[in-house]
C-alpha cells in the first residue's frame, strides 16, 4: 500500500497520509467545487488502511477554513478511523489562537466522533 | 429514488440506509419476524448518528455564514474608505487645477494691467490720486481668491458628472 499525498491548492488542502508511520496530515483550506469527488480517493485509501493500520495513527488537522460539504467529508474520514480496533488513534485539531470558529468546529467534532480529539492552539 | 446529482453523493451511506429500510417496508417477508427489532435498532442508531451530523453541519454552516457576514461588512467599510479617499483626491486635484488657472489669469491680468491699464491709471492718478489707483489694484488681487473657489467648484462638478 502506498502513501497518500496531495499538494495544497488555493481551494484544497494538503493531504499527507503516511502508511508506514501512521502520521496523517491535512492542512490549508478545504473549499473544493465538489468535495466528495476530491475526498473519495482518500476515503477509498482509508478503507484499505484500516484493514491493517499502524500501532498508532496520529492525524493532524490544521485547517484554516472548510465548507459545509467538506465538514461532512471530514466526518466520513473520522468515521473510517473510528473503525480501527486494537490500535491507538488520535486526532490533533489545530486552530489559530484568535480563530474561535475553528476551535468551536473542533469541539463539535469532539462531541460527535468516538476518537480522542486533542485541541491544540497555534500561537500567532 | 432517481439518480441524485454528484454533490449529494456525500450522503451515499444515508441514502443506502433509507433505500434498505424502504425495501424492507415494501417487502416485509424479506426478513424473519424477530429480525425486525434488530433492523429497527440499526435504523435508530443511524438516525442518532445522522442527527449528530446534522447538528454539526448546521453549526459549521452558521459559522461560515457569520464569517461571510464579517467579510461583507469589512468589504463595505473598505469601500466606504476608498470612496472617501477618492473624493479627497478629486478635490485635491480640482484645487490644484483651479490654483494653476488662477495663477495664469493673475499673470495675464498683470500683463494686461502693465500694458493697458497702467497707462490709463496714470491718467486716473491725475483724477483719483495714488491711493485710488492702489485700491483698484488691491480689488483685482482680492477678486482672485473667490475666482479660485468658483473654479474649484466648477471642476468638482464636472468631475462628478464624468464619474456618473
Amino acid at each position: 500500500m502506498e502513501n497518500f499525498f496531495l499538494e495544497e491548492t488555493s481551494k484544497t488542502p494538503k493531504l499527507s497520509f503516511d502508511v508506514s508511520t501512521g502520521k496523517f496530515l491535512m492542512s490549508g483550506r478545504s473549499i473544493p467545487e465538489n468535495s466528495i469527488e476530491f475526498y473519495k480517493p482518500l476515503l477509498e485509501w482509508l478503507d484499505e488502511y484500516i484493514k491493517k493500520p499502524c500501532a498508532k495513527t496520529e492525524f493532524d488537522v490544521k485547517l484554516e477554513y472548510f465548507n459545509t460539504s467538506s465538514s461532512k467529508c471530514l466526518v466520513e474520514i473520522f468515521r473510517r478511523l473510528e473503525k480501527i480496533k486494537g490500535a491507538e488513534v488520535v486526532i490533533n485539531w489545530f486552530y489559530e489562537e484568535d480563530d474561535e470558529d475553528m476551535q468551536e468546529s473542533g469541539e463539535d467534532f469532539k462531541e460527535l466522533i468516538d476518537i480522542p480529539i486533542i485541541m491544540s492552539v497555534i500561537e500567532n | 429514488m432517481g439518480k441524485q446529482p454528484e454533490k449529494y453523493q456525500v450522503f451515499e451511506k444515508e441514502n443506502e440506509i433509507l433505500r434498505h429500510s424502504k425495501d424492507l417496508l415494501a417487502n416485509p417477508d424479506m426478513i424473519a419476524e424477530q429480525s425486525w427489532i434488530k433492523e429497527y435498532e440499526l435504523l435508530a442508531q443511524s438516525y442518532a448518528q445522522l442527527l449528530g451530523e446534522v447538528k454539526l453541519l448546521t453549526s459549521v454552516s452558521d459559522r461560515l455564514q457569520n464569517k461571510l457576514n464579517k467579510a461583507n461588512d469589512n468589504i463595505a467599510r473598505k469601500n466606504e474608505e476608498l470612496t472617501q479617499t477618492l473624493d479627497m483626491l478629486n478635490r485635491e486635484r480640482a484645487g490644484k487645477r483651479a490654483t494653476t488657472i488662477v495663477l495664469m489669469l493673475a499673470a495675464l491680468f498683470f500683463i494686461i494691467s502693465e500694458l493697458v491699464i497702467d497707462p490709463q491709471l496714470q491718467e486716473g492718478i491725475k483724477l483719483f490720486g495714488v491711493s485710488g489707483a492702489l485700491m483698484l489694484k488691491i480689488t483685482v488681487a482680492i477678486v482672485l481668491k473667490p475666482l479660485e473657489v468658483l473654479l474649484e467648484n466648477l471642476l468638482l462638478k464636472t468631475a462628478a458628472r464624468i464619474k456618473m
